[in-house]
């Protein structure tokens, strides 16, 4: 494993562990280096969820959000890899069906050979509409490995401690609302940047425990703001 | 014979002499790799930590004249290793997994 990406971690209610990156580097990074090291739930079980139509796709505890800056996404493969050079068309055209109708749709740079593919992507406004994670299935591959591509790109790294929670983002625009319904028993949001709720203020990167039915939610900040919603 | 050395010894307050010792890094297989040679005097107070610094020193510089990327490698007792690589099986497993609660009090969030 190679984990060199500064964090500020936070137990939130004992349910959700919330980690955040904090002044990031270019060229920081973290890597998988094998299969038996997709992460855990907090008794130690992979959280390995195979996709339903293919099973070189995996759901992993593993959550990233971008809310910040910019990033690269590498996956590599050998040999005893269930995921293989014929299945990436698969994926790319999985992560274009799942995100059709999105601004400005994931996959920047894509570059791609044998045993690997790889690709960059920028925070920008992408989805008006809550959605899961860009990353919520990924190659069920060798190595795995996200590349910070410019200084203070901040990840939100979401682990859950028992399994059973979803996590939807939205983006909101400078100065626009959007409405937060409460789809889970527990339900948390994480915010990208600074906003308003009815007039009181949400800094930056707070975490809020959603109690009402619905909530009416406000970017006060001068860029597109991300939100992360987490519900079991 | 090696020169010799003036320098002053601050516990005695006297100028006294030594020998001058001159040492040289050469790679033992790569020959491309640079040559580099530091002089310090026999018995300095500071010279495990001098010639410990200048041969960090060196890694660094032949890790580099290698193509090795300092943004993404550094030495370690002249062995090139990723940064922030964990090879540790237990600290894998701490990575791995959330925090102890134990470990990281938890926070009770606000209500909206």
């Amino acid at each position: 494993m190679i984990f060199n990406v500064p964090f500020d971690v936070r137990n939130i209610d004992n349910q959700i562990q919330i980690s955040i990156s904090q002044n990031t580097k270019a060229k920081q990074r973290i890597k998988r280096e094998g299969v038996n090291e997709y992460t855990k739930d907090a008794e130690g079980n992979f959280l390995l969820t195979p996709h339903p139509d293919h099973n070189f796709l995996v759901k992993s505890n593993t959550n990233y959000f971008l809310l910040e800056g910019s990033l690269k996404i590498r996956y590599e493969w050998d040999e005893t890899s269930v995921f293989q050079d014929e299945h990436k068309q698969t994926y790319r055209d999985l992560l274009d069906n799942q995100y059709v109708g999105l601004k400005n749709p994931i996959g920047g740079a894509y570059n791609h050979g044998n045993g690997f593919m790889e690709s960059s992507v920028d925070h920008q406004y992408r989805s008006d509409t809550w959605k899961s994670s860009h990353l919520a299935y990924e190659p069920y591959c060798t190595t795995a490995e996200i590349t910070v591509m410019e200084d203070n790109t901040t990840i939100l790294c979401p682990m859950q401690h028992y399994p059973g929670w979803t996590f939807e983002h939205i983006d909101i625009m400078p100065g626009e609302s959007i409405v937060s319904t409460k789809p889970g028993d527990d339900t948390y949001i994480v915010f990208g940047d600074t906003c308003s709720i009815a007039g009181t203020d949400i800094a930056k990167h707070a975490v809020k425990k959603q109690t009402s039915s619905e909530t009416t939610i406000k970017n006060d900040s001068l860029n597109v703001c991300t939100l992360v919603r987490i519900y079991k | 014979m090696p020169d010799e050395v003036v320098y002053f010894d601050e516990e005695t307050n006297e100028n006294k002499t030594a020998k001058e010792i001159k040492l040289v890094w050469t790679h033992n297989t790569e020959t491309s790799l640079s040559v580099h040679d530091m002089c310090i005097r026999e018995d300095h107070e500071q010279y495990d930590e001098f010639v410990l610094r200048e041969e960090n020193r060196i890694a660094k510089k032949w890790m580099i004249e290698l193509g090795y990327d300092p943004d993404l490698y550094i030495t370690k007792q002249w062995m090139i290793v990723e940064k922030g690589k964990i090879s540790d099986p237990d600290e894998i497993e701490e990575w791995l997994k959330p925090n102890h609660p134990t470990a990281i009090n938890p926070i009770t969030s606000e209500e909206i």
